[in-house]
């Protein structure tokens, strides 16, 4: 059981806050969305949960430890971001490959029978056994994603952030890599992802934070937080929200 | 490629190495041939002359043009690697200007020739440093900022150096501009007592930043998930690549498109993993310098070796771009 805390993060950049007092919590088999407009800090909440960013104030613990105190960090959290191309002709297996990176020891450069195991794994679990010898540059945009969803899982970390998961993808694309992190979500993982669909929010995610202008309008149970009034005042917009089936739908 | 033809390939360069380091040994104005280089190598008798000729002629010339070229095509990895840029080189980052820019200095001056090697180093490293300052900020260096720093620095160095060839007089431009251009002529063991060692040094050391060059190949936020210091990684390959090519420039001047070609050449033939990369583009630069410079030898009048190296690495510089378009078109 794992549990991710930030607690009453601030995030300056020249003055300006990017964040304010910011805090949120996560724990094993959840998935938390992450929602807000543009420039109201998802990205930087989501880089400061990964341990990329040092926020200005507050902090982010793993399991009840700062960060700083937690051994072996970067085999623990991985972060999928936005940008998914590789400067050269890398091959998906390549790819995959450097996700074992943070377990191997600095002395050693190949690969255990266990990071062998690991990478087959993550190729198996996304459905890219038959594209492995294909160079990342030439896969479409969903199968790239599931590339680098691949490299995630290969870290075998116990917290997996994603920015913005299904962007420029078509639908069906969409689906696969939302059905794919749900389960993980299923298995046990933290799953944190930022996402602009807001009926994909309530379909898939158990947690929701919205955010304005750095600061969070609502977090918790995506039963409480998924509301009119909440979409309101973080969006602006009149927004309806009905029960249909088993979940909740957004209307504009 | 297929993985058999692959291997065929790499043993092919890995063999071409001692094959031309031995006909580089065999050419020269000297009446010295193969026979002659056989005979020192296996312990036969050959004449003192003939000794002289292969033992402090040709073969520092030979070892020149060696080091040179696996300075310059690691470095030129390295850079291409850590900047994320195919198009970089190991003059990207301001090393040519400042180590031309002095030599250009010294010989208007008139200086010792012992000096130029030494200031060419001395500048190269300046510039590189320079480079790096202006492109630090907030614990942080951006390969944008690196880059354009570089072209910066570069051009006002550039500028000096223009400056200082419009007022030198016929002789001290021709020697600049037969430096400038890269040449292997006339080396001497001395030339290389310096430089072998801090390039021996960070050949090794090179090796062990191929995992995290690898890494690099990935987006910053990526990489650094996966445990990577960008920082520590910038600063520790720009060290490296800037010994490597302060060190190549003191022997051979400023020999052009080694560095940006060679890695190129080698990940069509390895791939793109780093540890496979980086020594291939040493082994590879080494055999394509004696080569170059063993044609650059065989003509009526001896052509530097960077003019060689570039009218040969130019064409096929186009040929890779013609051949990337031609893909990205399918």
């Amino acid at each position: 059981m794992t549990q991710l805390d930030a607690c009453n993060l601030n995030f300056l950049v020249e003055g300006s806050s990017i964040l304010e007092n910011v805090s949120l919590s996560v724990s094993s088999g959840e998935w938390l969305g992450i929602a807000g407009l543009n420039g109201s800090g998802k990205s930087t909440l989501l880089k400061c949960m990964a341990g990329l960013l040092i926020p200005s104030s507050g902090q982010m613990s793993m399991d009840g430890q700062p960060y700083s105190q937690v051994d072996h960090i970067h085999r623990k959290l991985s972060i999928m971001s936005q940008r998914t191309d590789v400067l050269t002709a890398m091959s998906v297996l390549d790819l995959v490959r450097l996700g074992r990176y943070p377990h191997l020891p600095s002395w050693s450069f190949s690969l255990s029978t266990i990071d062998h195991e690991r990478v087959e794994y993550a190729l198996d679990f996304t459905g890219l056994n038959d594209f492995r010898h294909r160079q990342v540059n030439t896969l479409s945009g969903g199968e790239r994603q599931r590339a680098f969803l691949a490299l995630s899982l290969a870290q075998d970390g116990s917290v997996l952030l994603f920015d913005e998961p299904t962007n420029h993808l078509d639908l069906v694309a969409q689906i696969q890599i939302l059905s794919l992190l749900r389960r993980l979500a299923d298995q046990g993982k933290i799953v944190v992802s930022v996402l602009h669909d807001l009926n994909q929010l309530s379909k898939y995610c158990s947690r929701l934070a919205l955010l304005r202008d750095g600061g969070l309008v609502a977090e918790g149970a995506m039963d409480h937080v998924f509301t009119s009034p909440n979409l309101k005042l973080t969006f602006g917009l009149d927004i309806d929200v009905v029960q249909s089936h088993d979940r909740l739908c957004a209307i504009i | 490629m297929t993985a058999s033809m692959r291997s065929i390939l790499i043993l092919f360069i890995i063999g071409s190495l001692p094959c031309l380091f031995l006909t580089s040994l065999s050419i020269g104005d000297a009446d010295v041939g193969p026979q002659q280089v056989l005979n020192y190598f296996f312990g036969e008798k050959i004449t003192s002359i003939d000794r002289l000729v292969i033992q402090d002629i040709r073969m520092p010339r030979a070892l020149a043009a060696v080091l040179t070229g696996a300075a310059l095509g690691i470095s030129g990895a390295m850079l291409q690697g850590m900047l994320r840029n195919p198009l970089a080189s190991p003059f990207l980052l301001g090393i040519s200007s400042g180590a031309g820019v002095c030599v250009v200095i010294l010989f208007a001056f008139n200086v010792a020739a012992f000096w130029i090697p030494v200031g060419a180093w001395l500048g190269a490293v300046i510039a590189a440093a320079l480079v790096f300052f202006i492109s630090y900020q907030r614990q942080h260096i951006s390969l944008e900022r690196l880059i354009l720093a570089g072209v910066a620095v570069s051009s006002v160095l550039g500028s000096i150096q223009a400056i200082f060839l419009l007022r030198s007089d016929d002789t001290r431009i021709q020697n600049s501009l037969t430096w400038l251009s890269g040449t292997l002529a006339a080396r001497t063991w001395d030339d290389l007592a310096f430089t072998w060692v801090p390039i021996v040094v960070c050949i090794v050391a090179s090796l062990a930043f191929a995992k995290q060059l690898n890494l690099a190949l990935l987006d910053d936020d990526t990489s650094q998930s996966l445990g990577l210091s960008l920082i520590k990684l910038r600063l520790m390959v720009g060290f490296i690549a800037t010994i490597l090519t302060a060190c190549a420039v003191c022997i051979s001047g400023l020999v052009g498109f080694v560095g940006l070609v060679i890695p190129h050449m080698v990940r069509l033939v390895c791939g793109t993993n780093f540890m496979y990369v980086l020594p291939m583009s040493g082994l590879m630069g080494g055999v394509v310098l004696l080569g170059a410079d063993a044609l650059a030898r065989t003509y009526l009048w001896e052509l530097p070796v960077g003019l060689v190296t570039s009218l040969i690495g130019s064409p096929f510089f186009i040929y890779l771009l013609q051949r990337r378009r031609l893909r990205q078109s399918m």
